[in-house]
């Protein structure tokens, strides 16, 4: 009987040892990260050999971590905020997680238009959203705008992800501030008229869709396309092979901009190191490899573009929006999603 | 007044009490936080969406709770009917789809039917042939309905074969004797004897249903457990999440009470002094071969498609230099799952073991009250346990202990979320135990003189070792599968297996989660072998219920 208790105390007792963490003493910087890239964590490394701070990371959903964030409130642990979608970086910055901030570095590396206007947010890299085509049913010059992939023409040639996605937000979220509501809600009823399929799969999965005939045109991220032509899985590339890329509305609004980027959390205990990190990250030589590593475009204008997507061309035009526009529009964009139907 | 000071010194009551307030406290946080303004964001809710989200969550929990009973129900039956070829290892392959997570069958099968996958490239490449050019496609919602009943039907099979095989020897002799046949007495004897058990299995399988996100997210079918995601998350409504958390939730409480209704109405005791269990018989050739062949197949889309797939992508992305790290996840895994796992069973016991020593309706209620954390979605739960921590955390600074609950650096919080969850698959599985075992045993120790917990921990105990083992298992197993709850409480640089599975979804990397998903499944399955062994070596061990077979 008394022996039996035992064991369950001692039950208890490891419990309590496997919940106990060594608390660190040494320089540190605590990044809350929506960012899921292998290349992130070479670059932390990176960064701790260099200055010898260490690098705390917890990763999760953007809108589950700020959650979080201000549920920790005062004494969260959080020092940076990093994440994708200029939608979520302006939420975090309207649910007053974030702090604004500056430095000569910062300020020298990236341009106005690629940070917040007041400064709670820096962009890191960019993504264009872009038209993906079938190479073998669909010529360029059939294409044109975002705005014309509704015309009837294209009926039954379309995929999409489903509405869920927040990069198909973000690009809804700019119409509805380019074209007004009622010409996006338009869109958004023209695109689910001309579904090959019901909205589904990960933005991979529509450029598969036109590889297997299913579709003729898609919407992709630049960075999935470069992915998927240097993936480890050869029918991937095979398929990648068969669809080429479109910058729409070259000769009116410009093409979708998407950023990642990182903000200085309101109550960070480690600020300075927070600074150093996000400086860090702009530096030429971890852009160059945010770039050739993952596809994305470095922010910093010095720093070097991966050939394959300077061979797809960097001086397109785009979108010139304020960010902060696509989190001030995203309910609405949501609304019109469900309002058209588009699943 | 010696009542209610003995409740408190009482320890089977106070780990009662424990679980109750440890399971209500993350909700109460959250009804508090809900209290936000109402918004017009409701009303296009409610005026767009909420048919879609009642009607698709329906189509979806009820589908796939039946495609998994039909599965289920026919292998438990023939398992503990036929000793058909190849039986004892089947019958224990059977528990493995549970070390698959529903998301990871979801995103091979998605992948091996969609048109880089095997099913297409294989026919391209060797018959010429693109089934695309037919029209071929993947239809979400039956898609979703198989993944679910190929991952979770196990729930379905052990509850009823734990049922048949302790209860049907002498029943199923006498439905025999008595002239009928093997189909006859399954559809006119034991189905209706089994109602309870299926009941109690489907009712598992609805609750992860219900929960799910990573399944129904992937293939845009909107439940409401991706709505409040998306109110929650996507719009920062609080309010309307809330507003569907309660839907959910009485939805949840109407399934269980359906359930309790159907044990209570259905349950027919069945008296006997001699519970044997009931041993299988050699069928005839081709009922045997029949047989095998229905397991092989359920065994072929549920584990070995899906596990096959893994190894073919492990082929393609095999790479030395993550194993240090994955080793390190698997670490932290399954040593937060053990520590949750042996929290949740010692709840779960005693709560039991309470409500038998002390069965008044409040008491009943109360535990049945603490099994919810199972059927919200995990996300929801989180924020709920974040702002407990965080209070408690708050609370102490202001006494000045400014450690306690340094919650971004434990997994303190995890372990408790954890335990809060799956204390309803803990306590299920107790419960089953002691109802097989019923009262006599105890009333006989306690008339003897032993008090109540040396009635527990020397009679009791031992004769529901193979429930609380099996319940050690099912929860262990079901924490190694978790996402939402690890995603959002984890602490500083804490990755599991799950986790990594994740990352490499969510960049579309689908080649590169071989590696930390066979690691899921290998642990789970090292798991339920070392189970099944114990319960094999109990049960030899235990010379006077083998003569009573005999």
């Amino acid at each position: 009987m008394k022996r039996k208790i035992l064991v369950f105390l001692s039950i208890c007792a490891f419990s309590l040892t496997c919940a106990s963490v060594a608390l660190a003493a040494s320089p540190e910087v605590n990044v809350y990260s929506a960012r899921h890239y292998e290349i992130d964590e070479v670059l932390y490394n990176n960064f701790t050999k260099e200055t010898g701070i260490k690098v705390n990371v917890i990763s999760g959903n953007a809108p589950e971590l700020v959650e979080r964030i201000k549920r920790e409130g005062e004494r969260s642990p959080a020092d940076l905020f990093m994440t994708v979608d200029g939608g979520v970086l302006n939420s975090a910055k309207v649910a007053g997680i974030l702090q604004p901030t500056s430095s000569p570095v910062i300020d020298a590396a990236v341009p106005a238009h690629l940070k917040d206007k007041d400064g709670y947010w820096v962009g890191l890299t960019t993504r264009a959203r872009i038209i993906v085509y079938s190479k073998e049913r669909v010529k360029p010059e059939q294409l044109s705008t975002y705005e014309d992939l509704a015309d009837p023409k294209w009926k039954g040639k379309i995929t999409v992800r489903s509405s869920a996605a927040m990069y198909d937000q973000s690009l809804l979220a700019t119409l509805i501030a380019l074209d007004g509501e009622d010409k996006a809600f338009e869109w958004a009823r023209g695109i689910v008229n001309n579904l090959a399929r019901a909205p589904q799969g990960n933005d991979r999965d529509q450029a598969k869709a036109i590889a297997a005939g299913i579709s003729d045109v898609c919407l992709m991220n630049t960075y999935y396309i470069g992915q998927m032509l240097n993936s480890k899985d050869p029918e991937e590339v095979k398929a990648a092979e068969k669809v080429s890329i479109f910058f729409p509305n070259q000769k009116t609004t410009g093409t979708h901009l998407n950023i990642s980027g990182a903000g200085l959390v309101k109550n960070s205990p480690n600020k300075e190191n927070a600074i150093k990190l996000v400086e860090f990250l702009l530096d030429l030589p971890q852009q160059r490899l945010l770039s050739s590593a993952n596809y994305e475009y470095p922010v910093n204008p010095a720093a070097e573009t991966a050939p394959l997507l300077k061979s797809w061309g960097t001086d397109f035009k785009t979108q010139m929006l304020d960010f902060a526009i696509y989190g001030e529009n995203n309910i609405k964009a949501i609304q019109v999603f469900n309002k058209g139907g588009w699943k | 007044m010696k009542r209610s000071f003995s409740c408190i010194r009482n320890p089977w009551i106070f780990t009662h009490r424990l679980s109750v307030v440890s399971v209500s406290l993350p909700f109460i946080f959250l009804a508090i936080q809900a209290a936000a303004p109402a918004n017009e964001n409701w009303l296009h809710i409610r005026g767009w969406l909420l048919q879609t989200y009642v009607l698709d969550t329906l189509l979806l929990t009820l589908s796939g709770v039946f495609i998994a009973s039909m599965i289920g129900v026919p292998l438990a039956w023939i398992t503990c009917l036929f000793a058909f070829p190849g039986k004892y290892f089947i019958e224990w392959a059977l528990v493995l789809p549970l070390a698959i997570p529903p998301y990871i069958s979801a995103y091979i099968y998605y992948h091996l039917m969609g048109y880089t996958g095997g099913f297409q490239a294989g026919l391209r490449t060797f018959l010429g042939l693109d089934v695309n050019r037919f029209g071929f496609d993947i239809p979400p919602m039956p898609f979703a309905v198989f993944i679910f009943a190929v991952t979770l039907f196990p729930y379905v099979y052990l509850i009823v074969k734990a049922f048949l095989k302790h209860q049907s020897a002498s029943l199923y002799e006498n439905t025999r004797l008595l002239g009928r046949g093997a189909w006859s007495s399954f559809f006119g004897v034991f189905l209706p004897l089994m109602a309870p058990s299926i009941a109690g299995g489907a009712t598992l399988v609805a609750f992860e249903i219900l929960s799910d996100f990573g399944v129904t997210s992937h293939f845009g079918i909107h439940t409401f457990s991706t709505a409040i995601f998306s109110a929650w998350f996507g719009m920062s409504d609080a309010d309307s999440a809330a507003k569907m958390s309660v839907m959910l939730l009485g939805a949840v409480f109407t399934l269980a009470a359906f359930n309790k209704l159907a044990q209570r109405t259905l349950k027919y005791r069945i008296v006997s002094s001699k519970e044997r269990a009931l041993l299988p018989r050699i069928p005839s050739r081709r009922v045997g071969l029949a047989c095998t062949f229905f397991c092989v197949l359920v065994l072929l889309f549920s584990v070995i498609i899906p596990v096959g797939q893994l190894f073919s992508w492990l082929t393609l992305s095999w790479n030395q230099e993550l194993l240090p790290r994955l080793w390190q996840n698997a670490r932290n895994i399954v040593s937060s799952a053990l520590a949750a796992t042996s929290c949740t069973m010692i709840l779960a016991v005693g709560t039991v073991n309470a409500t038998r020593l002390f069965p008044s309706k409040p008491n009943l209620a109360l535990a049945q009250f603490a099994t919810i954390g199972y059927s919200v979605p995990g996300a929801v739960l989180a924020m709920g346990v974040i702002s407990l921590f965080s209070f408690i955390s708050r609370a102490g600074a202001s006494f000045g202990i400014h450690d306690l609950f340094d919650i971004s650096r434990t997994t303190a919080m995890l372990i408790f979320a954890y335990a809060v969850r799956f204390f309803a698959i803990g306590y299920h599985a107790v419960e089953s135990g002691f109802s097989k075992v019923g009262n006599i045993y105890g009333e006989a120790a306690r008339t003897l003189g032993a008090g109540p917990s040396e009635t527990f921990f020397r009679v009791e105990m031992p004769l529901i070792r193979n429930a609380i083992i099996s319940g050690f298992v099912l929860v262990f197993v079901d924490i190694m599968k978790e996402l939402p709850l690890t995603m959002i409480l984890r602490p500083f640089n804490f990755n599991t297996l799950g986790t990594s599975v994740y990352d490499f979804a969510k960049n579309e990397i689908m080649e590169e989660i071989a590696l930390p998903a066979i690691l899921i499944i290998a642990v789970c399955a090292a798991f339920i072998a070392i189970a099944s062994l114990l319960d094999k070596s109990y049960s030899a061990a235990r010379p006077e219920v083998r003569r009573g077979e005999r």
